[in-house]
């Protein structure tokens, strides 16, 4: 039997019982809109996170920690032996490792990952002030934020910085390039409570961030960093080579030369992790939840192919006289066993394919309405991201679910006695 | 050719054994019309069912044209049935949703010929049994005597070398029996096909060129025309 007489049969017989055949397609449907729809937000969330990655961290750096840190277990209130005195320490970066780093080949940059504790900001021309949490951060890392106008600062800056295009709309401004050239005022105090006094630092604001970039912070120059970062700690050494502190940003020459630095520091028996570590580890976490969101969709596609089953069973015991006639004229067993099977499989495969267009569209809906109502505050962000893999794939599950599904009632046809099968009222 | 050797055939009927065959040893000549006679229950349909290898045997063997159906495959039993073989059966067994001329066509279908050609010949095995006019109805649409017509089209259809009727006029008046009969005699006597009728009326065997007699399972009678 050719095979496409043999799809024709099964069609043919599909279409015989409409309501019947309806009724276990539309629980296919339900299934594959599930794993559809589920698995687009899975992936939404993760293109917008991966997506912010990168425009905040730029490919050629690599984060470094002194690692020389031992945390003790302290855990369940046990009492644990300390052998070494070095071991109770954490111990920061020395000037000689910073020497060791910089001399590794590839490596064209290092700067101190500089922490820095603001009380709040005052917009130009207003008596308003909002929180703030500025991000002191080498140029080339500040370079990787698209701008949506001004320029970005160069590392010997000071006094300029790059604001988030939220903080247009915080502080009442036109959101239009008319806040280039307007000063923000970033107010520090002192890490000692006891201590009030607070001083001010004056901003020139030379590029706004692209709203695209969903986060509300500041950029400044290392350097005003590390002068806010002494004051607030009211320590004059921290972030010198005195003190480098506990983790540094190292640039690499060029992007390829990421794995070798990274390996070499590493053996230097620092901490090191490289943005294709970190975006592995977050593309992980995200393969584990899209799991668990089409889990949802594969419970009710398995209560879909018990549908199936029933469906093609009741189809079985109603053309049991039309298998002895298929029989008699000269079918085979496995003639008959794939005439159900794919049966079955257009089941799953015509579920699947309504199954996702329902998803797709049911993703652009909330694309739409989440653009316009509550995620309007993080533009660019599409909650639901349907790739083109996705389409086959979900409706490659749904017929080989299927297909699976029709294999008992397409053996049971098999397996009729012929002379029985006609004999059957 | 059909030699049958110490044929037997046991059903079970829920605890109750059935015999319906009981060592029947035979030979059927190609291009010969046999009639099985015999009261309901004697195994004429078992045996016609054997021979068209739509069951198996418990013991003894069949072979039809050196082919042992005693020990053939399921694949090999299905070919045979759509090559060799042309069932006609006593409740007419078409397919509801299909139309005459597709019904004709479904043995077609098994033998992997496309559908352009299927039609073509299902059309002619129709005209052969002048139901041309009413190709595109479907079997609720016509007669008892119709039904057969294209019940015995679709067996004519794959040019068989054995036609197998079981009680082909069982379902019919004597005017639309006679008239099936007719068309199964001037068959076998333009195409030379086997013809094996199973019946229990009389005046039907009388047209066969022998009549085998059967009953419970067994041989009582064989007799050739003069």
């Amino acid at each position: 039997m050719r095979l496409n007489d043999i799809i024709n049969t099964a069609l043919t017989n599909l279409s015989r019982r409409k309501m019947r055949t309806g009724l276990t397609i539309l629980s296919v449907v339900i299934g594959a809109t599930l794993i559809g729809l589920l698995v687009s937000i899975g992936s939404g969330l993760q293109g917008f996170i991966v997506g912010q990655f990168g425009q905040e961290m730029p490919q050629d750096q690599i984060t470094v920690s002194s690692t020389r840190t031992t945390f003790l277990d302290r855990q369940n209130n046990k009492i644990t032996e300390i052998t070494k005195t070095e071991s109770a320490v954490a111990t920061p970066f020395t000037p000689a490792d910073i020497a060791s780093i910089k001399a590794i080949p590839g490596v064209a940059q290092v700067d101190y990952a500089v922490n820095v504790n603001a009380r709040y900001v005052k917009p130009e021309g207003s008596d308003k002030i909002y929180s703030v949490d500025p991000s002191p951060v080498p140029a080339y890392e500040a370079e990787v934020r698209p701008l949506f106008a001004g320029t970005y600062f160069t590392d010997t800056a000071t006094g300029e910085c790059l604001i988030a295009y939220n903080y247009l709309k915080a502080f009442s401004w036109k959101q239009d390039t008319s806040a280039i050239g307007k000063e923000i005022t970033i107010t520090v105090g002192k890490a000692n409570a006891y201590d009030r006094s607070t001083k001010d630092y004056i901003f020139k604001i030379v590029g706004i961030i692209d709203p695209t970039v969903s986060n509300t912070e500041v950029l400044i120059p290392i350097n005003d960093g590390i002068d806010m970062a002494q004051f607030y700690q009211s320590n004059a050494t921290v972030y010198t080579d005195a003190q480098p502190g506990f983790t540094l940003k190292v640039r690499t020459t060029d992007v390829k030369q990421v794995d070798a630095v990274d390996q070499t520091i590493k053996n230097l028996g620092f901490g090191a992790i490289t943005p294709m570590e970190i975006l592995a580890q977050i593309n992980n976490i995200f393969k584990v939840v899209k799991i668990a969101l089409s889990a949802f969709g594969i419970i009710a596609l398995v209560v879909a192919s018990i549908g199936i089953i029933n469906t093609l069973l009741m189809a079985v015991h109603e053309r049991t006289k039309e298998i002895g006639i298929m029989k008699a004229v000269g079918a085979t067993k496995n003639t008959i066993r794939w005439l159900f099977t794919l049966e079955g499989g257009a089941l799953g495969f015509t579920g699947g394919v309504i199954g996702c267009l329902i998803a797709f569209v049911l993703g652009q809906a909330l694309n739409f309405i989440g653009a316009r109502t509550f995620l309007s505050s993080f533009p660019g962000f599409k909650l639901s991201s349907f790739q083109v893999w996705l389409m086959p794939a979900v409706i490659a599950l749904t017929t080989g679910v299927s297909l699976v599904a029709g294999l008992y009632p397409a053996n049971q046809a098999a397996k009729l006695d012929p002379v029985e099968s006609l004999r059957y009222e | 050719m059909i030699e049958i050797k110490d044929l037997t055939k046991t059903y079970h009927l829920g605890e109750e054994i059935v015999q319906a065959l009981d060592g029947i040893t035979l030979k059927i000549k190609t291009g010969e019309f046999t009639a099985f006679m015999g009261p309901s229950g004697s195994g004429k349909s078992t045996l016609l069912h054997l021979i068209g290898g739509l069951d198996t045997p418990t013991s003894g063997s069949i072979i039809v044209d050196n082919q042992n159906l005693s020990l053939a495959t399921d694949k090999e039993l299905s070919h045979y049935r759509n090559t060799n073989i042309g069932f006609v059966f006593q409740a007419f067994h078409l397919h509801p949703i299909y139309t005459a001329l597709e019904n004709v066509a479904i043995p077609l279908i098994f033998s992997g010929i496309p559908k352009n050609e299927r039609l073509k010949r299902a059309r002619a095995a129709l005209e052969a049994v002048d139901l041309t006019n009413r190709a595109n109805h479907h079997p609720n649409e016509l007669s008892g005597g119709e039904r057969q017509r294209v019940s015995i089209a679709r067996a004519l259809v794959i040019n068989p070398k054995y036609i197998l009727a079981d009680e082909p006029t069982g379902n019919l008046d004597s005017v639309n029996g006679a008239r099936i009969m007719d068309i199964l005699i001037s068959l076998h006597k333009n195409s030379g096909v086997t013809l094996i009728v199973s019946t229990h009326d009389k005046d039907i065997a009388l047209n066969a060129q022998r009549v085998i007699s059967l009953r419970d399972g067994k041989v009582t009678g064989d007799t050739h025309a003069s």
